[in-house]
């Protein structure tokens, strides 16, 4: 039995499918936060049955990228049951995507949610005589009461074999169907009341922009605060964290290996656990970040902020739905170049992939706060600075794409209805997302670092040679490019391979690190040269799922592309960074003389511009370029001159295009052709 | 792009881009691309429909519609596009 779940977007498609698959697809009260198609098994009351979660859907006839997905898979896709889920709130303009599925004449059922909120404005539904009027199966619950799931299972249930028996005759009967040539409110006249919007405290709040943006800055501050700053539950969790795995169990186990007598194991242990434990103690604070990011979205407070930032966005080339994408960048920047298919077209999608890269993914916080904690007082101050460079880094970015990827944008997007954030879910998606952390890292990272640890260790004939000589085989091959992290005052090759390793996952950067250099990172960097190597990290590519996650959207072609760019740029800033640091003085100084020249040269001369028009279209172009012969105009086309003129020259009228048509004017016939030529005729 | 519509164009009542805050109006034309006029089609923004502007966002950005039980943000741009008949200053909820 196949079942697939249609609906309007933020209907509950997910939360349904979660709660009868078990699944972890990803839900959030925003419009648009599924954007593929997943399939699961379900067993619902001992039927097996597999459904399809399906993007939302305003209706068949699709409008932006996401919701062809779902068009094609309702048009095209096997199924045996159609099961629509609309929002009770918003009923009436849900029928219609109803009506389209049924008008497929493939059975259907439809499932209203949000049941609670309905009567707790003062609305009411009649299930059975909603479900007599339109002829399909009707159920009513609110998707987070687990009495209602469990009426939900045994409803599906029944629906589906009553389907399958009737399968041949597929739907709904003919002599029914009239009921839906009715409008919507026709439809639930007398059955449906949609109750009164009194709109709650935090719907005018949400929306207020001198009570909501400070409250949304405030919640970021306050979460990176309790995640980075000294003291504070996020670096403490990790200290004890680090200590038990890298100390208790990686300590432990070398002293057994030596006792044994292999020293190599041992070697091998201690900086294996060294890095692997380094990287896991990193789990609390990523569980943080991703807990702010997964109430904000539960609350419906993003969906607020895309419609209070989209005047900013605007002037980027972006819209606010782009804040969605972006915020989801914290998180996980593979994760967000999916989401970036709910955006309005393809200009604009390449462009906000382009830009996720500078948005730090949760991957690259061990590396800042590594880094960080090593050379700065203030390790805290360094990681918002950071962060924050990274925004403005991606705006700076968009604007510049703008000019590079043209495509206009409009902006129309549906709000949620703010709700108090639920825990089940939340903490039910920050477990799943931990656990994936943590495979991440025992499968990927893990076996990237033994790989490293057994090319470090020997060298070309298979000899071992220890972990910090400069004889391994990865040694050689890395010092041929470490020179290009000379400028940035970086001379060590272990180095190098860090930043490379940063293409497998951004994680195994700060593994690296640690390998070789354990907590002593002064031996690598200057902090001027620290410095310069966290913008690298902050500018450089994101890892390869992150680049195939765009070669998806984009292409491999245009990804590789983007890559590669933003990878040429990172070392050019971070060179940058890393001259303007130490010759900073003589910088400022070259900087203050050329000022004054630059000036000169951008100054405005709007003023001095003539526009000259050539037909519709007008050229622009600078007094002093003609004078100075840079461009040389081209005379205005001449005139045919006026009747008089004409005869003082001799000469004939000439028929342009544009002015009268040939039927007009003929030049053997002379004025009023037409009329003539149609007497005559 | 959409340029916004001159006053020859805007045959009976305003802009829905003029109405201030609070008050309502009737839809009367939408002059934007069939994909466009289809997504607002679906959120009850279409000839005939009562719609209310319950906010302006800052920084220029767009407006925020009330459409039977629907809430919409839409561009400024966009909405220069819409031409609504005015009904009233009744506050709406």
């Amino acid at each position: 039995m196949r079942l697939i779940l249609v609906g309007n977007p933020n209907c509950g498609k997910s939360t349904l499918y979660n709660a009868l698959t078990g699944a972890h697809a990803k839900t959030g009260n925003w419009h648009g936060v599924t954007v593929g198609e997943s399939a699961h098994r379900a067993d619902l009351n001992g039927l097996s049955a597999e459904i399809r979660d399906l993007p939302g859907v305003y209706s068949l006839r699709s409008y932006s990228m996401e919701e062809k997905v779902a068009c094609r898979a309702i048009e095209e896709g096997e199924y045996d049951l159609a099961v629509c889920i609309a929002d009770a709130l918003t009923l009436p303009r849900s029928l219609s995507l109803v009506r389209e599925v049924v008008r497929r004449g493939r059975p259907a059922a439809l499932v209203v949610t949000m049941r609670d909120l309905l009567e707790k404005r003062g609305g009411s539904l009649d299930v059975q005589g909603l479900s007599a009027r339109l002829g399909i199966p009707v159920f009513a619950l609110s998707a987070h009461r687990r009495a209602d799931i469990v009426r939900l299972r045994a409803f599906l249930r029944d629906t589906a074999e009553r389907s399958g028996a009737m399968a041949e005759t597929a739907g709904i009967p003919a002599g029914r169907m009239g009921a839906w040539d009715r409008s919507a409110a026709a439809l639930l006249e007398g059955v449906y009341l949609p109750g009164r919007e009194n709109s709650a405290l935090a719907d005018r709040l949400f929306y207020d922009p001198k009570f909501a943006l400070p409250l949304f800055a405030f919640i970021l501050l306050a979460v990176f605060f309790l995640a980075f700053a000294e003291g504070m539950p996020g670096i403490l969790c990790k200290d004890a964290l680090e200590g038990l795995l890298a100390d208790g169990a990686g300590g432990r186990l070398a002293a057994m290996a030596e006792g044994a007598g292999a020293p190599v194991a041992a070697d091998f242990l201690r900086s294996f656990f060294g890095s692997v434990g380094m990287i896991l103690s990193f789990l609390p604070q990523i569980v943080l970040l991703e807990f702010a990011l997964a109430m904000l979205e539960e609350s419906g407070l993003l969906s607020a902020v895309a419609f209070l930032t989209d005047g900013i966005f605007r002037r980027a080339g972006l819209t606010g739905r782009a804040a969605f994408s972006l915020l989801m960048g914290f998180g996980c920047t593979a994760a967000a170049i999916l989401t970036t298919r709910g955006l309005e077209n393809k200009p604009l999608q390449r462009r906000v992939i382009a830009i996720l890269s500078y948005i730090s993914c949760g991957a690259k916080m061990p590396v800042y706060l590594t880094v960080a904690s090593a050379f700065f007082p203030h390790p805290f101050a360094a990681v918002v600075a950071l962060y924050a460079a990274g925004v403005l880094f991606a705006f700076a970015a968009a604007l510049l794409l703008r000019r590079l990827i043209p495509g206009e944008e409009e902006f129309v997007l549906e709000l949620a209805h703010p709700q108090r954030p639920r825990l089940r879910p939340v903490l039910r998606s920050l477990l799943f997302s931990a656990k994936q952390f943590i495979i991440k890292v025992a499968t990927v990272v893990t076996a990237f670092l033994i790989a490293l640890w057994f090319f470090l260790s020997f060298n070309f004939t298979l000899h071992y040679v220890g972990a910090d000589s400069g004889e391994s085989m990865l040694a050689l091959a890395c010092r041929a490019f470490s020179f290009l992290f000379y400028p940035m005052g970086v001379t060590q090759w272990q180095v190098a391979l860090a930043a490379l390793s940063g293409i497998v996952a951004k994680e195994s950067v700060a593994g690296t690190l640690a390998l070789f250099y354990g907590e002593q990172l002064s031996a690598a960097f200057t902090p001027a040269s620290a410095v310069a190597f966290l913008i690298f990290i902050l500018t450089c590519s994101p890892c390869v799922s992150a680049v195939a996650a765009a070669a998806r959207e984009v292409g491999a072609r245009r990804a590789l592309g983007m890559a590669a760019a933003q990878t040429g740029i990172a070392f050019l800033l971070s060179y940058l960074v890393y001259g303007l640091l130490c010759a900073g003085a003589l910088a400022a100084s070259l900087l203050a003389l050329a000022l004054p020249v630059l000036l000169f040269c951008l100054r405005k001369r709007d003023h001095e511009k003539i526009r000259r028009s050539k037909k519709s279209k007008s050229e622009r172009v600078h007094r002093r370029d003609i004078r100075a012969r840079l461009v040389c105009p081209r005379a205005p086309a001449a005139r045919a001159g006026r009747p008089r003129q004409r005869r003082a020259h001799g000469k004939k009228r000439h028929a342009r295009r544009g002015r009268r048509s040939r039927l007009l004017y003929d030049p053997a016939r002379g004025s009023g052709a037409l009329l003539r030529h149609r007497l005559s005729g | 792009m959409l340029y916004p519509l001159s006053s020859a164009h805007i045959h009976n009542g305003m802009k829905l881009s003029e109405l201030a805050i609070g008050q309502s109006a009737t839809v009367t034309a939408v002059h934007v691309p069939a994909a466009l006029r289809e997504r607002l089609r679906m959120l009850n923004v279409a000839e005939g429909g009562k719609i209310c502007l319950l906010r302006r966002a800052p920084f220029g950005g767009g407006l925020l519609l009330e459409a039977a039980g629907v809430r919409l943000a839409l561009r400024d741009t966009l909405a220069a596009r819409i031409e609504v008949r005015f009904l009233g200053e009744e506050t709406c909820g």
